[in-house]
């Protein structure tokens, strides 16, 4: 694998659900310590494209490329052990499951063959999000900026390469997206860790982000720099619609 | 049959129902754990428990080993036949979201093993009669069947023995983060083909231990293991689906309704309540009675 190797890279990726088509040839890649924003409108396919990485989705078409190997067939419990860890839009922490359980699962399970001391590792992972306080509350308990960040702890357990964020910030307050900006920043500045970033909070987005991918009706539109993008025309009609003359 | 009431009648009919809900509520506990993990109600875990109690029967009769230490040898067989029979039987259809296919081969299983048991060991009732069947207990003035009492405590061991595993252990944990959100587990790196056989191996081990349960207290026949199944399911109804300890609880209840309204009403309306409670709890507590109101994120 040289230096310039994508993390990820997506080649030419189509899925569809009966005869809606919800992505169609799309390529894009995550180089190594890059953070990747993936913006779009509702429904613009950015779940499905998790859900083709993860595994959960087999696409029609393309393929799907993690440090040079390809994915296809991978079973989902592989994809983890393998450096991929997620977080989801819905937040699914164990709800009966303590805080330090959770992020133990990821730890003892989705690390492959990675070596190391499982409750160091959870140690670490609690506290780089700031749950050091709270490990012992079971996760029904916790409120839902917790739970998120508690889901970015239990992947980042998995020691992962490449980190999935579905919409962290949704149903956060300032205050606490101001902290999981924190978090999300350190966990790519200490661990040099890749990231895949979908959000519907554009200006955070575009405040942390090396580059942004936009997709709109399950296609590419756009692919560069945060002020590229939101320079570019065609992101401006998917947001905005039209102009009018 | 209010003149034959008294203190030490209505302590006994508490006593026996208590020691018979012990058993229906183990064979529930198997059933939970199977539905954690695969979101089906495994019908034949009923049948599975005649087998294991034919398997005592069948090592008594034939080995001279006692019921109770057969337990060494029915349980770990238990185990290990419920991973296999995962393997073989529930994997292919465990992957597909349809749940429909794993519970028709579920039912299929059901029916297979009671005609082969009931070719095996023909249709006709099989007890076990040990130097301790008839020996009785006094306990402040009741007199408890020893059998009965054995078989409470083997319920209790047996539940107590998973509680331990799902809270205590690491496998446990990812049984149990499995059960409740299986994509989320398998995204963590947790195989939900293993969690699938353990649930299967435990379940089928809590049969063979309640088969050693019912073996020794009661007669049994091939057919029995479908009506123990649907007690099971109102005991896990009763207890709150997915809880382990609800499910004993379930079990106790529902063997003490049974033996109430025997006694009250009459044994003929026994079944007719128990299905009715059933029927009551879904309608109006269908979380279960002793859950406390589930907060759904």
């Amino acid at each position: 694998m040289s230096a310039t190797t994508p993390v990820i890279e997506l080649d030419m990726i189509s899925k569809r659900f009966g005869g809606l088509v919800v992505l169609k040839d799309i390529s894009m890649s995550v180089g190594p310590g890059e953070i990747v924003g993936l913006i779009g409108p509702n429904g613009a396919g950015k779940s499905t494209l998790f859900n083709v990485i993860t595994a959960l989705y087999a696409p029609e078409q393309g393929e799907v490329r993690f440090k040079g190997r390809r994915l296809t067939g991978t079973r989902p419990h592989n994809i983890c052990r393998l450096g991929i860890a997620r977080t989801f839009q819905l937040v699914r922490t164990f709800l009966s499951l303590t805080a330090r359980e959770n992020v133990l699962v990821g730890a003892v399970y989705g690390r492959g063959s990675r070596g190391g001391n499982v409750n160091a590792i959870a140690d670490e992972a609690l506290a780089m999000v700031g749950l050091t306080q709270q490990q012992h509350i079971v996760t029904e308990h916790m409120t839902l900026s917790a739970r998120r960040l508690l889901e970015i702890a239990r992947a980042l357990a998995c020691q992962p390469s490449l980190l999935l964020l579905d919409e962290p910030m949704a149903g956060l307050n300032e205050s606490e997206i101001e902290r999981m900006v924190e978090v999300i920043k350190r966990a790519r500045g200490e661990r040099g860790l890749s990231i895949l970033w979908v959000e519907h909070k554009v200006d955070a987005i575009m405040k942390i982000c090396d580059r942004v991918v936009v997709i709109d009706h399950g296609e590419k539109i756009s692919d560069g720099t945060p002020a590229e993008t939101v320079s570019n025309t065609k992101v401006i009609e998917a947001y905005l619609g039209e102009p009018i003359a | 049959m209010w003149q034959f009431l008294s203190l030490g009648l209505l302590a006994e009919l508490t006593v026996n129902g208590i020691l018979f809900g012990a058993m229906y509520g183990v064979a529930a506990v198997g059933l939970s754990l199977i539905f954690g993990t695969m979101r089906i109600i495994f019908i034949a875990q009923g049948t599975i428990i005649i087998l294991g109690a034919y398997l005592v029967y069948w090592l008594f009769t034939l080995g001279g080993i006692d019921p109770y230490l057969s337990l060494l040898l029915v349980v770990p067989a238990a185990f290990i036949a419920g991973a296999g029979v995962y393997q073989a039987l529930f994997r292919k259809a465990a992957a597909i979201s349809d749940k429909n296919t794993s519970l028709l081969i579920a039912v299929g299983l059901m029916f297979l093993v009671q005609n082969t048991m009931s070719y095996a060991w023909t249709p006709n009732p099989k007890s076990i009669v040990t130097g301790y069947t008839a020996l009785g207990v006094e306990i402040l003035n009741m007199r408890l069947s020893f059998t009965r009492l054995m078989s409470m405590v083997i319920a209790f061991a047996a539940t107590g023995a998973v509680v331990v595993f799902l809270r205590r252990t690491l496998v446990g944990k990812a049984v149990r983060a499995a059960s409740e959100n299986m994509q989320a587990a398998m995204l963590m790196g947790i195989d939900p083909h293993r969690v699938n056989a353990i649930a299967f191996a435990i379940g089928f081990a809590l049969a063979g231990a309640a088969g050693v349960a019912l073996a020794t207290t009661y007669p049994f026949d091939p057919y029995f293991g479908f009506v123990f199944a649907l007690k099971a399911l109102i005991a896990l109804a009763l207890g709150g689906i997915g809880n382990v300890v609800g499910a004993l609880v379930g079990g106790l209840a529902l063997g003490l309704i049974e033996s109430y309204s025997a006694f009250f009403i009459s044994g003929g309306w026994a079944d007719a309540i128990s299905y009715g409670v059933f029927l009551l709890v879904l309608m109006f507590r269908p979380e279960g009675l002793f859950v406390r109101s589930i907060k759904k994120a």
